[in-house]
């Protein structure tokens, strides 16, 4: 069984940047793995160890992302994937979801695990819209993992309340960082770490329509938001009834 | 442009028909059972019987296909895997977190915050979907019609069997939906400080958040986690007991309308954001609030 697990570098601070377009900088920024990912990663590799699977890892990005494809790849991955392209700069979320799609089909995966939502997009839908480019199904927002296995049964957010369900075929599961504890590698797993493959656009079949994702949604103005508040502090417990009444003036 | 509003059976009727007339749609999709549609206000209803939320999505952009659609669902999990099938399979845009939208002939101008609220897009969309955050719906209800219905045929494509559905309770409110949240930070003292938490919680029927700082010690589970490496979240009220307020926590909760800090330290920068603060012990505004 291969499975291809995405990983994605987000800021780590909140002292952000954006060009045109509202396109962020990412540049000189520093980043970290994305919270969600490492554990989607040792799921991956339980699940193949279960059954003598292999595991593939790829992440789409400037490239700074090679570095942490190579430390990712040590936790146990077969190859990586570093896909990087002057064309992808800025690439929305169809764009991207064409990139792992085509990316899956290439070297013909069973699975997909990835995180539930990058901390710095949080919409959450790459993962469904991958599925629907595969014909695959989707099971998002997973919490756990109760049996490893080729075909999982994985708990999973779905309606009001919790849902449970048994994979029984192509799948992409999007996971919450519950799911496993990431193993740290050993010296060892680290010196024999896969280096990431490079790939373009021109490895992977996407067209020019899929590239032009201006003719989707056009982002016309960013702008900075600082909202006023009102700023109103009481010092000592004796003043709890003027607090408690400010908010009561508020409605609550 | 014609603009279409997705409804489904795992939400709340009224929240469509809010959404129906905020959006003014000239039409509704349904996925699943067959149910009493007038709720939607709309003249027109596309009816897709499936629980396969990807393969509505497809049957969307085959009926769709060469025209000007924009579809608006809203941000609950189903509705967004429908719309980024929907999108990714047309090849058009797909926005989602917006709390801001109008018709503008030919095209639809959007309103989102980004990175937690530290920036407000505008944008515009002429074919493709929407996500709306329904904390924003501030519409009348539509007016009740009866639509005319079309089905359109739709596999039900899962490799996935539900062992159970929809059944299994979560512990816990959720903090991305709810409009109170109470959130505490490492000045409550350990995980039984959010047993106290929870008492005030009950009453304001709020949701529990929690800092970075908590849930890395383990003293409350990660779903609750508000910020830049947890949930971005807006509600009508926050309170943060005992959380400092670093830049990290406050990229999570800066948009919610109304924010309440409680700390000892006057210096703390979470009094810098907020509307209404007090300095104080937080067991003490805790029990003195519950009793009020």
């Amino acid at each position: 069984m291969k499975i291809l697990v995405l990983a994605k570098q987000v800021p780590a601070t909140t002292d952000l940047t954006f060009g045109d377009a509202g396109i962020l900088n990412r540049d000189n920024v520093p980043k970290a793995v994305n919270p969600d990912d490492e554990s989607a990663i040792e799921l991956a590799i339980q699940i193949a160890e279960s059954n003598s699977g292999e595991v593939h890892l790829a992440s789409m990005g400037p490239e700074s992302s090679s570095e942490m494809l190579s430390e990712l790849g040590a936790m146990g991955c077969a190859c990586s994937y570093h896909i990087c392209d002057t064309l992808l700069v800025g690439a929305d979320l169809i764009t991207t979801a064409n990139v792992f799609a085509e990316l899956a089909k290439k070297i013909n995966v069973d699975m997909v695990i990835c995180g539930a939502s990058a901390a710095d997009g949080k919409g959450g839908l790459l993962p469904s819209a991958i599925a629907s480019l595969l014909g695959w199904s989707c099971v998002n927002q997973v919490s756990s993992v109760e049996e490893i296995s080729e075909n999982p049964t994985v708990v999973f957010n779905f309606g009001n309340n919790k849902s449970k369900a048994k994979i029984t075929g192509s799948c992409v599961l999007s996971v919450y960082k519950t799911v496993a504890e990431p193993r740290i590698p050993d010296v060892m797993a680290v010196l024999s770490a896969p280096q990431p493959e490079k790939l373009t656009v021109a490895d992977l079949n996407i067209s020019e329509k899929i590239l032009d994702s201006k003719g989707r949604s056009e982002v016309l103005k960013v702008e900075n938001v600082k909202k006023e508040r009102k700023n109103k502090i009481w010092e000592g417990m004796d003043s709890f009834s003027e607090f408690l009444d400010a908010l009561k003036k508020e409605g609550f | 442009m014609k603009v279409f509003l997705l409804a489904h059976g795992h939400n709340e009727m009224h929240l469509f028909s809010n959404l129906s007339n905020c959006i003014s749609a000239d039409g509704a999709i349904w996925i699943g059972e067959k149910k009493d549609w007038s709720l939607l206000g709309v003249d027109n209803l596309i009816h897709i019987n499936t629980k396969d939320s990807l393969s509505a999505g497809k049957a969307l952009a085959k009926h769709f296909e060469g025209e000007k659609v924009v579809v608006v669902g809203l941000e609950d999990l189903f509705s967004g895997e429908v719309l980024s099938s929907f999108s990714s399979n047309s090849l058009q845009g797909l926005v989602w977190g917006c709390h801001g939208f109008s018709r503008e002939g030919d095209f639809a101008s959007l309103e989102k915050y980004g990175f937690g609220g530290k920036v407000l897009y505008s944008s515009k969309l002429s074919s493709g979907s929407v996500q709306f955050n329904s904390k924003f719906l501030n519409s009348e209800n539509s007016n009740p019609k009866d639509p005319s219905v079309v089905s359109l045929e739709c596999e039900n494509n899962h490799s996935f069997e539900f062992v159970e559905f929809d059944s299994i309770p979560s512990k816990d409110k959720d903090i991305s939906s709810s409009e109170v949240i109470i959130s505490g930070g490492r000045g409550i003292q350990g995980p039984e400080g959010f047993e106290s938490l929870k008492t005030l919680a009950k009453k304001l029927d709020a949701a529990i958040g929690a800092s970075r700082a908590v849930v890395d010690m383990g003293w409350i589970d990660y779903s609750h986690q508000v910020g830049q490496t947890g949930k971005s979240v807006t509600p009508k009220l926050y309170i943060a007991f005992g959380i400092s307020g670093a830049v990290q926590h406050r990229a999570g909760m800066q948009n919610s309308s109304v924010i309440v800090a409680i700390n000892t330290d006057r210096n703390a920068p979470i009094f810098d954001i907020c509307d209404y603060g007090i300095v104080a012990d937080w067991k003490e505004v805790l029990e003195k609030w519950v009793s009020s």
